[in-house]
This record gives structure tokens, sequence and C-alpha cells, in this order.
């Protein structure tokens, strides 16, 4: 090998090394998260009643939010990938959609104590369904776009009109798609705490017992430090656990 | 009359699925129209004094989160794209997504739990320990982001740099980054989005008066703290970053599009 090819190969042994050096250090945050999570809630007994009420808390109020922006969602996407035509209308709610899907979460909070709802749990389911519901519709998009084309050709070679086709073909064939796309709707929905807790500072409302996981976390580091350490590490669980489930039913789908 | 249900039937589905169509247009007028409301509620002109400081500070801890999560998250992303095994590359890459998606609110507190100890969240120091903070939440979402900008790059490129005799760090420095450049600016601007959305929760938890100083912890403080909380400024301020936020996301966007037009994104 001539002085070149070993000047080549070392550069590129130095480049290998430092960049893989620095994706496993990068790679090594989430279990360095879990473990400094799992040290400072073990530092105390955790209040695990607590915990678990916040759990069912953040779930209903998630479960909730998801099922009012799961029509919505599915339906604006329906909508974007099989009826709408225009080219210039279509640009114009991709452009919009792009600019919500980067839209901070806690505006809509504040869009939620605009509307006077209130401080109540429907406040924050809406104020979620309202997060949840842009990301919803691009997930659900990316699961219709990943039906061939080849199945609706077929259903309309059998004489099927646009709606049974989407109805009878199209909805079956991308199930687990839309499925993991709503598991991905409910990871993101339990994790938002901004406008929840904007909606509690701007209408004044005392944070009661049965709070959700991410404000029992965020009340919890004035109140005591292992609730909320037990609380994000809780959180940081569910979140792993929801979006392994979710790509397990993409993956799935994406080999059908 | 066979044909009349059926073609009411479809009428009543299509004026449905268009409503939906139109949900995420109505959320973004209405998001608009009420914080705008907001501002009009208390008389704008008064409010507004002080933003420009507000603005610059935000700009200034949203662009050194970012600036301090590049660098290794691109070293990352090469990694992943350009020398890991097949089986390192896919749990790098689920790793880095999972990471990505973790709740703010819990970077925010293993940010302040972790770096809290040494670094002072008084005065400027606030800026830097908001700033780590962000970092720590954005490295991840930059490498999955890039990731997929790089994976998109032709490999015939590749493969013609490699027959010329150049080397893999060579090829990546002159062939892959320079042709990734657009979708590389896209995935840093919509980083600089969430920065800037999710500073809010890093500046509740930190309460540091350097926080303070941003549009986000401005907003974060008002809520908590502040007399007129609810007041014109504080939604004079949400305008300020929703419009922020807004035209990085277009930006990135139109980005995208370049990018795919080299055909060097799926």
């Amino acid at each position: 090998m001539n002085a070149a090819g070993r000047r080549t190969r070392m550069i590129d042994g130095g480049a290998r090394l430092l960049c893989g050096v620095t994706a496993w250090l990068l790679a090594g945050l989430l279990p360095l998260f879990a473990v400094v999570l799992a040290l400072r809630a073990n530092a105390a007994g955790l209040p695990w009643t607590e915990l678990a009420g916040a759990l069912g808390a953040s779930a209903l109020l998630a479960g909730l939010a998801v099922l009012l922006a799961a029509p919505f969602g599915l339906g604006a996407a329906i909508w974007l990938e099989d009826y709408l035509r225009s080219a210039r209308l279509r640009a114009l709610f991709e452009a919009n959609l792009a600019a919500l899907e980067a839209a901070p979460p806690f505006a809509f909070g504040l869009l939620v104590v605009g509307l006077g709802v209130g401080a109540g749990a429907w406040a924050g389911v809406l104020a979620i369904a309202c997060a949840v519901v842009v990301g919803l519709t691009s997930s659900c998009r990316a699961a219709l776009v990943e039906v061939s084309l080849s199945e609706r050709e077929a259903g309309l070679a059998l004489g099927g009109t646009r709606g049974r086709i989407i109805f009878h073909v199209v909805l079956p064939v991308a199930g687990r798609a839309l499925g993991a796309a709503l598991v991905s709707a409910f990871a993101r929905g339990v994790g938002l705490t901004a406008p929840l807790i904007l909606i509690f500072a701007l209408v004044d409302a005392p944070v009661q017992t049965g709070m959700p996981l991410s404000v029992a976390l965020f009340e919890g580091l004035s109140t005591s430090l292992p609730g909320a350490a037990g609380a994000a590490l809780l959180l940081g669980l569910l979140s792993v656990g929801l979006d392994l489930l979710a790509a397990a039913l993409w993956g799935r789908e994406a080999r059908a | 009359m066979k044909g009349e249900p059926i073609g009411a039937g479809r009428r009543v589905m299509r004026a449905l699925l268009a409503s939906a169509g139109f949900t995420p247009l109505l959320l973004s007028l209405g998001l608009v129209s009420c914080l705008l409301a907001g501002v009009v509620r208390g008389g704008a002109a008064s409010s507004a004094s002080g933003l420009g400081a507000l603005v610059l500070g935000s700009a200034r801890v949203c662009s050194l989160a970012v600036l301090i999560a590049l660098p290794p998250a691109l070293l990352a992303a090469v990694h992943v794209n350009e020398f890991a095994s097949h089986e390192a590359r896919r749990v790098l890459a689920r790793v880095f997504e999972l990471s990505a998606k973790l709740p703010a609110v819990v970077f925010a507190f293993v940010g302040v739990q972790m770096l809290g100890p040494w670094v002072d969240p008084s005065g400027a120091r606030g800026h830097l320990l908001a700033a780590l903070t962000l970092a720590l939440m954005l490295a991840p979402t930059l490498a999955r982001g890039s990731v997929l900008v790089l994976q998109g790059v032709r490999q015939s490129l590749r493969e013609g740099a490699w027959a010329l005799g150049a080397g893999r760090a060579q090829t990546v420095l002159t062939l892959v980054l320079p042709n990734a450049a657009p979708g590389l600016s896209a995935v840093v601007l919509l980083a600089l989005a969430r920065a800037l959305g999710e500073l809010v929760i890093v500046a509740l938890i930190l309460e540091a008066p350097g926080a303070g100083d941003t549009l986000p912890g401005f907003i974060a403080h008002s809520a908590r703290t502040l007399p007129d909380r609810g007041g014109p400024t504080l939604f004079l301020a949400a305008v300020v970053v929703l419009l922020c936020t807004s035209l990085l996301g277009f930006g990135a966007r139109r980005l995208v599009e370049i990018q795919r037009l080299r055909g060097g994104l799926a």
C-alpha cells in the first residue's frame, strides 16, 4: 500500500472512531436518564398510590383526547389523500399542516384558556386533542399512502365506488399502521405538560389530586423529589413502551 | 329510485370528510384569532416594549442549544449511515428515535437534576443551563433527522467516489454532506422550532431568572407569578413564538422540497 493509501486508511479509522464513540455516547443518554431517575426515585420511598393515580389520570386524559382527535385526524387524512383534487388547495393545507406541526404545545393551552373552557379535565382533554390532531393527521396520511395502488385499482376494477374502496379495502389494509398512529398520538398526549400547566396557572385553579403524571412531575418538584423522579421515570418508561408498540405495529404493516 | 339514497349517502360522507379535512385550517385560524384577541383585549401598543430583548434572548438560548447539540448529532448520524454495521445501525437508529420521542418534561427534569449542580442557574448562567438542557433534548432529534436525510443521499454518489479512490471520510465530507445540506438545514430549522416551543417547560422547571429573558421563559414566568398573568404581553409573546415556529416550519418544508428535487430524499 502506498503512502496516500495508508493516509486515507488512517483518516477513515480516525473518523470511524470519533463518529462511533459519539454515536454510542448519544445512544447512552436514554439508559443514563433511566439510571439517574431510578437513583433519585430510590432516595426515599416512592409514593406508589399517588403515582398509580397519576398514571390512571394521564391515561384517561390522553385516551379521551385521542378519541376526540381520531375522527378528525383520520377524516382529514382520507380527504387529503383520496378526495382533494386541487393542487393549490393541497399546497395550502400542507403548508398549514407544516406550520401547525411546528407550533409549540403551550399555544394549545392558551387557545383553551382563550375559549373560556375553564380548568377542568375537559379543558385538558381539549388542549391535548388540539395538540395531537395534526400529528395524527400526518401519521394517518403516511399509513394510507402505504396501501399499494394495485389494491385500490383492483377495487375500482370490481366496480367499487371511492367510498367503498376506502372503507372496504384501504382502511382494513392500513389497519395496523393506523393503530400505530393512534398509539403514537396517545404517547404524545401522555407526555404533554406545558398546555396543562398553563391552563392551571392562567385559570388560577388549584392542582388537585388525580392530576396527570406530567403535572405530578412538575408539581412534585417543589414538594417531594422522589415523587417527581418517580413520575419522570414512569413517564419515560411509558413513552418508550408505547413507541415500541407503535413501531411493532407499523413494522408488521410494512412487511405485510 | 335506487340511486338517490346512495348519492345522498356519498354526499354526506364527502361533506363529513371535507369538514374533517378543514380541521387543521380551522385550528390554525382559531389559534391565531384567540391569541390576537388576547393581545387586543389589553391594548397591545403599551405591552410591546421589551419584546425585542425577549426575542434576542430566545434566539441566543435556542441557537446556543442547537450549536451544542448539532456536532455530536451529525457525527452520530454519519456513524449510523457510513460506518456502522447493519445490526448497530438498526439499534442506534431505534434508540435515537425513542430518545427523540421522550416527553420534554422528562428531559427538562433530568437536565436540571444532572446539570444543575454544575451550572449556577442565576444570571447569564441561567441561559447556559437552559441551553444545555435543551441541547440534551435536541441531540437525539437532530441525530434522528440527520440519519433520515443522509440515508436519502444516493448510494451511487458514494460508489462513484470510492471507485475514484476516495476514502469514506473524504466521501462524507466532499459528497454526502454537501448533497444533504438542504435536508440537514431543514432538520436544524425544525430543531430550532422545537427548542422555542419546549423552552417553556424548561423555564417552568428551572424557574431561573436567566431563562425568563426569553419569550417562552417570559410566558412561563408571567403565567405563574406576574400580576398581569393572562395579560396582553403574555399573549403577544405567544403570538411572536407562534409566528417564529410557523416561519421555521415553512422554511424547513421548503428545504425538504429542495432536497427532494435533488433526489436526496425518498
